[in-house]
């Protein structure tokens, strides 16, 4: 009480003494045009003092006498900074902000001016986040920024989106970048709102990231969140948008029809010479075959993902400033109903960011956000059945299961995979169904001090927690039912927390040494820091059997006392422990020739005495060839044109805590008769010796602006070296299944371009085009003495092998597997009374297709080591995943009230690995199971005369029965990957355009609005693309980055129509 | 002033934070414990025991490869469901190559039986280093425990691969790639183990851990010891020396090391086969050995039993009776799912038993659980193991799943006899052999009957011959005849024989020329079991029976039902003595990184 009188004391002082020298300042801001700007900011520069300016576009605002500037501010306009030098009028035009040089970026630890920049720096602003209505911002950045590329991996609603910095250097560790949220080092940036985000920057080269020296090696993402409007005493605003989704692209993949089912289930007992067995309990005798035709089936994709979605999203902020400082309060809802039968997604989001002055040269800054994700549903390929690596995606029980109703699908399966894997999907989407919620705490807080004059101490501490609660629901028909559980009577449920918490502490000292110089030619600023992070986690996992055959998931998961409680673990993990040192200096001189260098020392609790400091550090120089006066005559249309070169280091340490020496855990089994827990070492093999994996970046920059701004942009070039890569390396045999080890080196080349043309602008119109392309060259250098490292997607289990290969030399990605050949033909073979025989000469494929399955029609490979046989030696590199160029355009403008966008988002020379394809088209071991329509008994090669339901064996009537047909038959014994299933998936997408109108301001200030805008979106309205599946951008099996771009049982993407409501008051 | 104070204040702080940095950084999980801690004390070290064990049980470990897969197709065990090209048929058939698909695997048995290993190897270092073994008997006896369960694994590694590397000492960053060594090194270094081992391990029953048949007791290192004794002097097929994982073909004989000739071996067997004797003993009646292994009722060791080690699979772990039992289309015993019968006897064996031999017909069964819960024949191309059936699952019945929790017999008493009968009567002739083979022939054919056909066995050579068939007749089904008939270098002469056999039985001459090809057969009393008969010509079925006439020499080669040739031909496709050996599969290969070659005529990869 006593401490609030002092402080309201204080203030009076403070009040008062400002008030004994005051002036008062008028005037009209007003736009290009001459029409008046009403809601304007006006603000003393350097204080929160300040007015917004009324229906004339007017303002009158009481200045303390050491006021030295005004600063003049309206969205979408450049700001404008006038020194007021004892005016008592000042009058303003703003004109549009066109150059996207005067754009603030936020590189580490500070904001410069883009035209300032001297590393590569990659930006969106809140204005193009916001016009598009999508679920995470991560969706929003997809083709925005030149080298960023964002894969939005699936179609569910909390689909892993893999964002890349040029490409991202590692070989087996994921290449995500750091992302940063106002100064924190956050996991996902997934979880915040749109709405709430003010800026995101991307800092690509090394002497950008080097300031963050950890995990800056594949760039770093800076997330800034909305500090409340300059000027306004009280600002309410409020979004809202309703929108409705049905599944794209619904006819890429259609499933066989009952005739077609049957058909092929026949042809695959004769095949097998057993219709006992594979055809007659099922389907009947083959005289009755008829009858199947044109019978009714279940459109099961349809049933699955049929619905019609629906999304639901209103945020709310209220902000203030005054003279205390300024502050924000932020609430966001939204709900999502996805278009899979069961799943959904909600997220509410809860924060406070504010900024108070404490005294004239101390001011605190605070920050709170709280944000909670629910997540239903039997989602997508990221939630395996336990046991089954041929994963979990709902797709493929959508179109494998029978079409029509059978006697019995479970009777006689025996291969373990079968469980949970042939099911009615609708049955196993219940069976399967997941919780998942999420909860983040972040709070960050900040004294800032004013030593003295330019010195400026910065003390931040940060705290998150983070807890995320996984319910896993396994019903009758899932595997882990039928084979792990302990009760194999009832259902089981796996209930899995994770808790996290995060804390930091930065200190850092800025100093401008102008005072020092005195000469207005020479610009030194110097930034020293130390900061401090450790992250505590541990993840508590129970799991109980034996719960009541009746229940459904969310009977399970309230009432999982009634089961039997199967194991119980809660793993604390090593903390994770960063600590580190920094400092930074740019020097540059009459704003034409910079140099700047960094150097940061980072010490990581992952690595062991002796490695485990890093020293990051990093220079660039600059040389702005606009500002030098012999360029002096181009001013006429050269706004600027600057080189840059920049050299550095950044390092990563992405790997688990704790690899650096045996630990003995214990784990809990089922599967031991002597214990229910046993103690051991882990299956992945210490390494001491761990360090850091380093990237050595060169970047050169030419940034450029013409004609008053019309036309604005930047190239970059770069070379990206990561060098003693951090690899999980798998060493199966040994006794471990991988160790991790600092190994090889990868290089990543490329040009980037972006540019900015704001093509008309007039009072009424204006029309701005901007795009980014990126060329991106990916190598691996070296593997540290090793030939080459293999990797399996097992989305076929284990059927297929190795289908991922980095070789020396090559780039990553890059797929491995058999070049189709066709098919054989009836001339291949001899009939000789009882089978087909090959002839001599001919490639025999019976090593991979099975003997049985050598038939005339079935798909031929090459051999490529001409020894007459295909064989496991025959394969070869067949596609690669990586694109090579990437980017994006997007078209806004507005025509008087209203406004339009578009924005495009395009990837070239792709491949997408589409085992979608293989898997349904192919009989493999299973039968009764169904696939598409490809294989359709008049489309593809048969060897049956449907007349007699005989086997033919006269080649010509073979001929005869399949002229024309360029599909092979889809009898094999085992999947196999060749390179009919690796397709370009070069895509071109219109990922939303909006159409929006603000109401006339005469309309809205009758009603104290100072804004309203309703509009309507349409999201990824047409993807252009030579690809055969659902959407080519994809990417299944993430389990490891060496299988990038699998195309398997992927959630489906939507199409999606959103009317929304943007309300200022 | 304030400045100065600041910038003492920061220097000082720095300066702290840097020297205490190092500290600061070290971390490690609250939720783990180092060497030195876990092996001193009883109940950590034991967990890491637990911790090898658990390797057995992993998916495609002994669990769902090892054990279904290894050991057929011999003169007595075959595998059913031939189908020519198959990869399962391909490992049976002698005829599995680098790619098989089912064994090429990265979590295949060959790299979780060095997991085992490498868990062994840390145990034993752990207990020398921390465990103070030899002031502390309850660590010595974990000692014991790992090495003999190390030899164990390093016994079924070279069983079914040959040459394998030699991992004795846990991995560091140097050794993780090794090649293959010849496996003279490590029978020489595992029977080194095992001489350690046996003084610390406790006979059976002596206390808690030996009074179980998961936990390793003295008998069963002794046996063990014998067994890996027998394989090592035997015959097998060998690089050349100095050849070893260079793509040598091999050759069939014996090792030349000094150290592993039968000589040398064969005497501290039969010593320890002699300390083992009487120790524990056999179960009186030969099927209810058998029914309570499959009611899970043989968890128990001690004087009184005859089990001496098991699988400790878990009550839901383990797929035995999933692969062996007698086939159950879908019968209410296997939970309405089609289950069982996998692999089975040979149809010959029924006719190697003597009449009135109690185990013909427990162990060859030609009949089967169909799925409205009937027992009928199975047809003569098809038997299977009696030994492991779902009626018999009373305490823990079978739910249908893949795992039963049926715990797989490791090593019986019968064994420890016929060994001793085998090795004494190589060393010393028949006379003091014969009462371990009389023993064991006594439970299954009386006492009288036995007593008989041991006095009849009067040279050293038919005394062999006799322990030869014994050991057929006792274990089959049990998987130890495959390393036998190597050992004895008679596989490709047992595997011809056994066609032969087959022949003469499909057309009723030889051996068979008494049988009229016509069966009767009669459920017995309790409905869970049938009898079938083979009549002689001119026999009717007797009162109760019914007849199935021609049941024997109805087959169609073309349909391939019944006795069909090609089943027959296909007991092996590829050459058996060449490829009595798996391959190194091509999974392994890769990731050693080209340290590990195939020998014996395999394909290595480019």
């Amino acid at each position: 009480m006593k401490a609030k009188k002092l402080i309201l004391a204080l203030l009076g002082m403070v009040t008062a003494l400002s008030l004994s020298a005051q002036t008062t300042i008028k005037g009209i801001v007003t736009d290009e045009s001459g029409e008046p700007l009403i809601g304007a900011g006006v603000v003393v520069e350097g204080t929160t003092l300040g007015t917004i300016t009324g229906v004339d576009g007017d303002y009158v605002l009481t200045v303390p006498q050491n006021a030295v500037n005004l600063v003049f501010s309206f969205i979408g306009l450049a700001d404008q900074t006038i020194a007021i030098n004892g005016q008592t009028e000042i009058n303003v035009v703003l004109r549009a902000d066109q150059t996207f040089l005067d754009e603030v970026v936020v590189v580490g630890y500070a904001t410069v001016k883009r035209r300032d920049l001297l590393g590569s720096v990659s930006s969106v602003g809140s204005d193009k986040l916001a016009e598009q209505p999508v679920t995470t911002v991560s969706q929003a950045l997809s083709g925005k920024m030149a080298g960023v590329s964002v894969v939005t991996t699936e179609g569910d609603p909390d689909a892993d989106i893999k964002i890349r910095v040029r490409g991202g250097g590692s070989i087996t560790q994921d290449s995500s970048p750091l992302y940063i949220v106002d100064g924190f080092p956050v996991e996902s940036i997934n979880d915040i709102p749109s709405s709430e985000i003010a800026s995101i920057d991307v800092l690509k080269d090394a002497f950008s990231t080097a300031i963050y020296g950890s995990r800056g090696a594949n760039g770093v993402v800076i997330v800034t969140t909305k500090s409340a409007e300059k000027g306004q005493k009280i600002s309410v605003k409020f979004n809202t948008y309703y929108g409705l989704k049905t599944m794209a692209n619904k006819n890429a993949i259609v499933a066989m029809d009952a005739e077609n089912f049957v058909k092929f289930q026949y042809e695959l007992g004769v095949i097998r010479d057993n219709l006992s067995s594979y055809y007659q309990p099922f389907f009947g005798n083959y005289a009755d075959i008829d009858l199947y035709k044109g019978m009714a089936t279940n459109d099961w994709i349809q049933a699955v993902f049929g619905n019609t979605g629906s999304t639901f999203s209103a945020d709310f902020s209220v902000s203030g400033s005054g003279e205390m400082g300024n502050w924000t309060l932020g609430y966001a809802h939204m709900g999502d109903e996805a278009i899979m039968a069961g799943s959904t997604y909600t997220r509410d989001n809860l924060s406070f960011k504010g900024n108070f002055k404490t005294s004239e040269n101390t001011s605190i800054d605070a920050n709170v956000r709280y944000s909670r994700v629910n997540v239903r549903g039997a989602g997508a390929n990221g939630i395996n059945d336990t046991g089954t690596t041929s994963g979990n995606g709902r797709l493929k029980h959508a179109v494998s299961y029978s079409p029509i109703p059978l006697v019995s699908t479970v009777q006689g399966v025996d291969e373990e995979q079968d469980y949970g894997d042939n099911a009615p999907p609708l049955l196993s989407v219940a069976d399967n169904d997941s919780r998942r919620i999420r909860t983040t705490w972040n709070a960050n807080a900040a004294f800032n001090w004013k030593i003295v004059d330019k010195l400026n101490l910065k003390i931040e501490g940060g705290l998150e927690k983070y807890n995320q609660t996984d319910d896993r629901f396994y019903g009758m028909t899932t595997y882990y039912v039928a084979n792990n559980s302990t009760d194999k009577t009832g259902v089981s449920n796996q209930h899995k927390e994770a808790f996290r918490t995060k804390y930091r502490n930065t200190n850092t000292l800025n100093y401008d040494f102008a005072n020092v110089i005195g000469n207005e030619d020479h610009n030194l600023t110097l930034l020293l820091g130390e900061e401090m992070t450790i992250t505590k986690s541990n993840l508590l996992t129970l799991m109980v059997d034996g719960l009541n055959a009746s229940y459904d998931a969310p009977m399970a998961w309230n009432f999982l006392s009634s089961g039997t409680p199967a194991s119980t673990d809660n793993y604390y993990n090593p903390d994770d422990k960063l600590l580190s040192f920094f400092g930074r200096v740019n020097y540059d001189y009459k704003h034409r020739y910079s140099v700047g260098a960094t150097l940061r020392a980072d010490g990581s609790s992952k690595f062991s005495r002796g490695n485990r400091w890093g020293f990051f550090p990093s220079a660039a120089v600059s040389w702005t060839l606009s500002n030098e006066p012999w360029m002096s005559g181009a001013h006429g249309w050269l706004d600027q044109l600057k080189l840059r070169y920049s050299f550095g280091t950044a390092g990563n340490n992405n790997i688990p805590s704790g690899q650096l020496v045996k630990q003995y855990s214990s784990t809990v089994t089922a599967w031991l008769s002597q214990s229910s827990n046993y103690w051991m070492a882990g299956k992945v093999m210490n390494n001491p010796d761990l360090t850091w994996e380093k990237s050595y970046t060169h970047n050169i920059g030419v940034d450029f602006g013409f004609f008053q701004g019309r036309l604005s942009g930047s190239v970059e070039v770069y070379q990206n070296d990561t060098k003693d890569l951090l690899i999980n390396f798998p060493i199966t045999g040994s006794g471990y299944d991988s160790q991790y080890r600092n190994l090889g080196s990868t290089r990543n080349r490329g040009v980037e371009l972006t540019l900015s043309a704001p093509v008309i602008s007039g009072k009424h119109f204006s029309l701005n085009v901007g795009g980014n392309i990126a060329y991106n060259q990916n190598r691996v250098m070296d593997l540290g003495g090793l030939d080459k490292i293999t990797a399996q997607s097992y989305w076929a289990s284990t059927e297929i092998g190795d289908d991922y290969v980095v070789e020396v030399g090559k780039p990553m990605g890059n797929m491995y597997g058999y070049q189709s050949d066709g098919m054989y033909s009836p001339d291949d073979f001899t009939w000789n009374g009882s089978k087909w025989v090959l002839n001599e000469g001919v490639v025999d494929a019976s090593g991979i297709l099975g003997a049985s399955y050598m038939l005339p029609g079935a798909p031929k490979y090459k051999d490529l080591t001409g020894d007459g046989k295909v064989t496991v030696a025959d394969r070869t590199v067949i596609g690669n995943a990586s694109p090579d160029f990437t980017g994006g355009f997007n078209f806004s403008g507005y025509l008087y009230g209203f406004d339009f966008s578009a924005n495009f988002n395009f990837m070239l020379g792709n491949q997408v690995y589409n085992a979608n394809k293989v898997e349904f088209t192919s009989s493999r071991k299973f039968n009764n199971r169904n696939l598409m329509d490809a294989m359709d008994v008049d489309k593809r090669w048969t060897n049956i005369d449907w007349a007699t339901g005989e086997m033919i064996t006269d080649p010509d009537q073979l001929k005869a029965v399949n002229a024309g047909k360029t599909m092979w038959a889809p009898f094999v014994g085992s999947a196999i990957f060749s390179d009919w299933a690796v397709e370009d998936a070069s895509f071109l997408r219109l990922q939303s355009v909006t159409v929006g109108y603000t109401l006339p301001e005469s309309l809205t200030q009758k009603v104290h609005l100072r804004r309203a805008r309703i509009y309507v979106t349409g999201t990824n309205l047409f993807c252009l693309t030579k690809y055969s599946g659902y959407d080519p951008e994809v990417d299944t099996r993430r389990a490891t980055p060496l299988t990038p771009g699998v195309d398997y049982s992927a959630y489906p993407k939507s199409i999606g129509f959103v009317a929304g409501l943007n309300l200022t008051f | 002033m304030k400045k100065i104070v600041y910038s003492i204040l920061s220097v000082a702080v720095m300066a702290f934070a840097a020297s205490s940095c190092d500290k600061f950084l070290d971390s490690e999980s609250p939720s783990a414990f180092d060497a030195a801690t876990v092996y001193a004390n009883y109940s950590l070290t034991e967990g890491t025991i637990f911790g090898i064990t658990e390797a057995f049980c992993e998916v495609n470990s002994y669990r769902g490869r090892f054990l279904p897969w290894y050991g057929h197709n011999t003169d007595i065990e075959w595998y059913n469901a031939f189908k020519k090209g198959d990869g399962k048929s391909d490992i049976s058939g002698y005829d599995c190559l680098p790619n098989n698909s089912q064994l090429n695997l990265s979590n295949g048995p060959f790299p979780l039986m060095y997991m085992g290993i490498e868990r062994a190897n840390l145990v034993i270092e752990g207990i020398r280093a921390y465990g103070d073994p030899a002031n502390r008997p309850e660590m010595a006896q974990l000692l014991g425990e790992a090495l003999t369960l190390r030899a164990m694994i390093y016994y079924d590694l070279t069983k079914a691969w040959g040459d394998v590397p030699a991992r004795f000492t846990s991995l560091t960053s140097e050794t993780i790639y090794a090649p293959k060594e010849s496996r003279d090194v490590i029978y020489k270094q595992i029977l080194d183990d095992l001489r350690e081992a046996i003084p610390y391990l406790p006979n059976p029953g002596a206390n808690a851990a030996a009074s179980r048949t998961d936990r390793v007791n003295k008998v069963f290192a002794e046996g063990l010891f014998a067994r890996i004794a027998l394989m090592a002097s035997g015959y097998a097929i060998r690089p050349d020396d100095g050849q070893v994982g260079t793509g040598d073909l091999g050759t069939v004989r014996l090792s030349s090391d000094p150290a592993l000739q039968k000589d040398v071996l064969y005497p501290e067997a039969l010593a320890f086969l002699k300390a083992a004797y009487g120790k524990a003993s056999l179960e009186a009646d030969f099927q209810n050995y058998w029914y309570k292994q499959n009611n899970m009722d043989n968890l128990t060791a001690g004087p009184a039993y005859e089990t001496l080690y098991v699988i400790p699979f878990g009550a839901g772990r383990g797929r035995w009776n999933f692969t062996y039992a007698i086939k159950s289309e879908g019968a209410s015993i296997s939970n309405g799912v089609d289950r069982g019968g996998d692999a089975g006897p040979l149809p010959t064996v029924y006719f190697m038993y003597d009449k009135g031999d109690q185990r013909r017909d427990v162990t060859c069964v030609n009949y089967k659980w169909t799925k409205d819960n009937n027992i009928e024949p199975a047809g003569i191309g098809k038997w299977y193991f009696g030994k492991y059936r779902f009626e018999w699952m009373k305490a823990q019945p079978y739910t249908g799943g893949n795992d039963d929790g049926i715990k797989p017999v490791v090593m019986r008493y019968a064994d420890i006899l016929l060994m001793a009968a085998e090795i004494e009567n190589e060393l010393n002739g028949p006379a003091e052999a014969k009462k371990y083979l009389q023993e064991v022939r006594a439970r299954a054919c009386g006492e009288d009957a036995a007593a008989a056909y041991v006095a009849g066995l009067g040279t050293q050579e038919a005394f062999f011959e006799a322990v030869a068939k014994e050991r057929a007749l006792e274990f089959c089904g049990e998987f130890l005849r495959k390393a036998d008939l190597i050992r004895w270098n008679r596989l490709k002469t047992a595997l011809d024989d056994a066609k032969a056999q087959m022949q003469d039985l499909r057309d009723l001459q030889g051996n068979y020329a008494g049988l009229s090809g016509d069966i009767a057969y009669a459920l017995s009393e309790d409905g869970q079991s049938m009898d079938i008969q083979f009549l002689a010509p001119g026999d009717k079925a007797p009162a109760g029976y019914e007849l199935s006439p021609a049941y024997v020499t109805t087959f169609d080669d073309s349909k391939k039902t019944g006795f069909y040739l090609e089943r027959i031909e296909g007991i092996y496709v590829g050459d058996p003595v060449q490829h009595m050996f798996w391959p190194i599969f091509n999974d392994t290969m890769t990731n050693s990184q080209g340290y590990i070659k195939n020998d014996y005529g395999y394909d290595n990869l480019k």
